[in-house]
């Protein structure tokens, strides 16, 4: 059986791979439109390379392609699994690639249309990423999940696969770590030098 | 926040978040590529399990009648064992053999002798 995508708006993740597995490939679509942005999102803040944030994506979804059938009810939530093959593939991209220079990593796509909006925020967001790539790899990421994937700290929990206080503990060295780091290049940030 | 210096963390972080990317064609084909394809693997009939074929005992057993016809076998192969060494008499003590031995036993061929028969003298004599 094949539901029309727009049937499935109001399908939970869960529906949706059920019938995935069963053969309708309109549920891969759904799934596909819901999650693989977020992925991409993700991946492209961590890695900051737009091709290996999209074979991060790709490959994913095609873990989550795989695992469909043995997929449990109420065991985990879709995206937060997502968020979690996606951060571990990124991960292990960051630790091959340790050793490049940072400045060689070419710079995120930009995408806003406002190009003079996007030069006043150009600097304080260069050294934002400056800054968060100087963080270790997992505060990086309890960093971006938690700001840009606008995720809860239980749901960083389940991503990262520790506690709610582990979490809250990353989250608060990241930002003390960051705030510092920021707070030494108060001039990119337009702020008043002391 | 300011997290012990005065740099607003959060205002930065919102200045800096964008809106989600959306997915390129290339990889909204390659992910929905892949799905099909994981399906369609999925959907190949799995080779039938392959019948252990059987030893060649079994296959022997199978021509005897099973285990039943076996035993039989083996029931009589003891008999005639026993009947060799011990003789005809003590099959009689055996419930339900007994009456079958003591019938033959009493069977009037037992007195028969080729004597009685006159042709069989005449082939005697004349060869």
């Amino acid at each position: 059986m094949t539901m029309a995508f727009d049937v499935m708006s109001d399908t939970s993740d869960e529906a949706l791979l059920g019938l995935y597995a069963d053969g309708d490939q309109a549920a891969a679509r759904a799934l596909m439109l819901r999650h693989a942005p977020r992925v991409l999102s993700l991946a492209k803040r961590l890695l900051k390379d737009p091709a290996e944030a999209e074979d991060i994506t790709q490959e994913a979804m095609l873990r989550l392609w795989k695992v469909a059938p043995d997929w449990h009810q109420g065991e985990a939530k879709v995206s937060t699994w997502l968020y979690r093959v996606g951060s571990n593939l990124c991960m292990d991209r960051l630790r091959k690639k340790r050793g490049v220079d940072l400045d060689e990593a070419p710079e995120p796509e930009d995408e806003a249309p406002n190009v003079e909006s996007r030069m006043i925020e150009a600097d304080r967001g260069h050294a934002l990423r400056q800054a968060m790539d100087r963080l270790p790899n997992r505060q990086r990421l309890a960093l971006t999940l938690r700001h840009f994937e606008e995720q809860s700290n239980p749901e960083i929990a389940a991503v990262l696969e520790t506690s709610v206080e582990a979490v809250e503990s990353l989250l608060s060295r990241a930002r003390r770590a960051l705030a510092a780091d920021l707070s030494r290049n108060r001039s990119a940030l337009g702020l008043a030098t002391d | 926040m300011t997290d012990d210096t005065d740099i607003d963390l959060d205002a930065i972080f919102n200045d800096a978040k964008r809106a989600t990317p959306e997915l390129g064609n290339t990889l909204m084909v390659n992910i929905l590529a892949d799905a099909g394809e994981v399906t369609a693997a999925r959907q190949v009939p799995r080779e039938p399990r392959q019948v252990r074929s059987k030893s060649r005992i079994a296959r022997v057993l199978e021509h005897m009648g099973g285990m039943r016809g076996v035993t039989a076998v083996g029931f009589s192969a003891v008999l005639g064992v026993m009947i060799g060494y011990t003789g005809t008499d003590t099959l009689q003590s055996v419930p339900g053999v007994g009456d079958i031995v003591a019938s033959i036993s009493s069977d009037p061929l037992d007195d028969f002798s080729f004597g009685s028969i006159a042709s069989f003298n005449f082939f005697l004599a004349e060869g």
